[in-house]
Parts: structure tokens; sequence; C-alpha cells
């Protein structure tokens, strides 16, 4: 085999090597885009698709009770809601639905959320973990 | 005879030497080009999993006058973990970059997960004057959301 054969097999396999490598590498990368790109589209998906009511706030000057309907079509975990009370981020203590306390509101259910909170009336404004607000001034 | 045989094999050891420099050239550009896609698709990842959305009630302002500073709350809406320090916030031209935990810091926990709000306060630079704002807060990945609001 001449020097040059054994050169011209040398640089064939180096190019094969580098477009295999590249090319794995891009067919990797799609995937992890794509897959990326689906959640975005769910992320996406749940906002238009979710919708909450607050149906009922009371105080007793120590907690605000809030009722929260879900009336939209996406399951929500009312564990992920965020509660704003007059412009203030607070955390609820406690979450049920109905009697229990759980992470899954079905569409047409309502969760009731316990907030520490003094004052006897403000405004309420709730987000869901999809971004959805609602809001109640009483 | 002998002679033609030595110069032969300069020639074959020349032409191998060659083609393995061209060969590891051709295996490092690969490399690189190979790294770059990589990195590139992993921002791109993660850009597309992230999202933030500033929760501020708009019927209060965010900016108090008295004490010069922006209140936002902001919701990590996407699934990846946001690292706080990489945060920064834009107003009026001017950006303030934001540090864990003397400018932004989870309501609850201490790391910026998914769900998780932050409470960004930003002390600026100089008093806004009475007109239109619009604050937006850059995390990572570039993702980023904006609030406008009124002064006076």
């Amino acid at each position: 085999m001449s020097g040059v054969s054994v050169a011209a097999l040398v640089i064939t396999v180096s190019f094969f090597v580098a477009f295999t490598m590249i090319y794995s590498a891009s067919l990797d990368e799609q995937h992890n885009v794509d897959k990326a790109r689906e959640i975005r589209e769910k992320i996406e998906e749940g906002y238009f698709s979710s919708k909450i009511r607050i149906t009922n706030v009371s105080f007793d000057g120590n907690y605000a009770n809030i009722t929260v309907e879900n009336i939209g079509e996406n399951v929500l975990n009312p564990y992920y809601f965020s509660v704003l009370i007059n412009g203030t981020v607070l955390i609820p203590e406690k979450v049920q639905i109905g009697e229990v306390e759980s992470t899954i509101l079905l569409p047409g259910e309502n969760a009731t959320l316990e907030v520490p909170y003094s004052e006897l009336q403000g405004r309420v404004m709730i987000v869901t973990q999809y971004g959805n607000t609602a809001y109640y001034t009483g | 005879m002998a002679g033609e045989g030595v110069s032969s094999l300069i020639l074959l050891s020349a032409s191998i030497t060659v083609a393995l420099i061209v060969g590891a050239a051709i295996y490092l550009t690969a490399s690189s080009m190979r790294d770059s896609m990589q990195n590139r698709a992993k921002m791109e990842e993660n850009y597309l999993k992230s999202k933030i959305e500033i929760i501020n009630d708009l019927s209060y302002n965010p900016y108090n006058k008295s004490q010069n500073t922006l209140k936002l709350y902001v919701k990590n809406i996407g699934v990846t973990v946001l690292h706080m320090n990489n945060t920064a916030v834009v107003v009026n031209g001017t950006i303030y970059p934001l540090t864990y935990p003397q400018s932004i810091k989870p309501i609850k926990g201490d790391a910026w997960a998914p769900q998780v709000v932050v409470e960004i306060v930003v002390h600026l630079n100089s008093p806004l004057q009475n007109g239109d704002y619009v604050a937006t807060v850059v995390a990572d990945y570039g993702v980023k959301d904006s609030i406008q609001f009124r002064v006076g």
C-alpha cells in the first residue's frame, strides 16, 4: 500500500469519525431541545386552559380563609398557589379540598386556603402554578 | 535499490505523519463543534424550561417613594431552579444586579425552585420623577418579565 493510500485512508476515517461525532451529538441535542419545547408548550397550554375564581373570603382577625374554585380544564395543585393580601405575599398554613388536605384540585372543585392575617378586611389575589390570577376585594 | 527503499520509507512516513496531523485537526475541530453545539442546545433547553412571572398586585404601587425602593414579587413558573445571584432588575435604563439575601430572597425556603416566589427589593440610585416606568426582571438563561407602574 502506498503512502498516499494510507494517508487517504487515515483522512477518510478522520472525516467519518468527525461526521459521526457531530451527527450523533446533533441528534441527542435535538432530542433534548424537543423535550424542553414540549415542557414549554405544557406550561403555555397550562396557562391558557387554567382558570380560577375566588368564591369567598372570610377574615377572623387571625386568619383569612379563602375559597378558590377551579373553573378551568386543568388539574391544579393548590399548594403551588401564591396568595397576596393587600399586595403582600403570604404563605397559607393549611390547604384543604373538602375535608382533606390534598394537592389535587380537579376542575369544578373548591379549595380552602387558611392564611395567617390579622386584619378584618383586605384585597386578595391568588396566582396559580401557571400564572393565572384571581382577585377578591372584601 | 537500497536507496530507493529508504526514500519510499521516508515518503510513506511523511505521508502518514501528514495524514495523522490532518486527522487530528479534523477530530479537534469536530470536538469543538460538538461542544459548541451541546452548549448552545443546553442554553436553549434551559431557556425553554424556565419561565418567571412578576405577580405584584397592581393595585399597590411597587415603588416606595419615601424609601426610594422598588419591591417586586417574582414567581418561578418554569421547571428549572433559578440562581438568585444571576438575576437583575432593569429600571429606567439602569441595571441593578441582585444579591441573595440582601436584595432577593425566597418567601419560603432558601432556593428559587419551581413555584417559589422571591421578594426583590431594589434601592434605586436616584428617586424616580413622576411618570410611567417599566421594571424588567431578568433571570437565569435570559428569561424575563416586565411590569409597568406609575409614579405620582
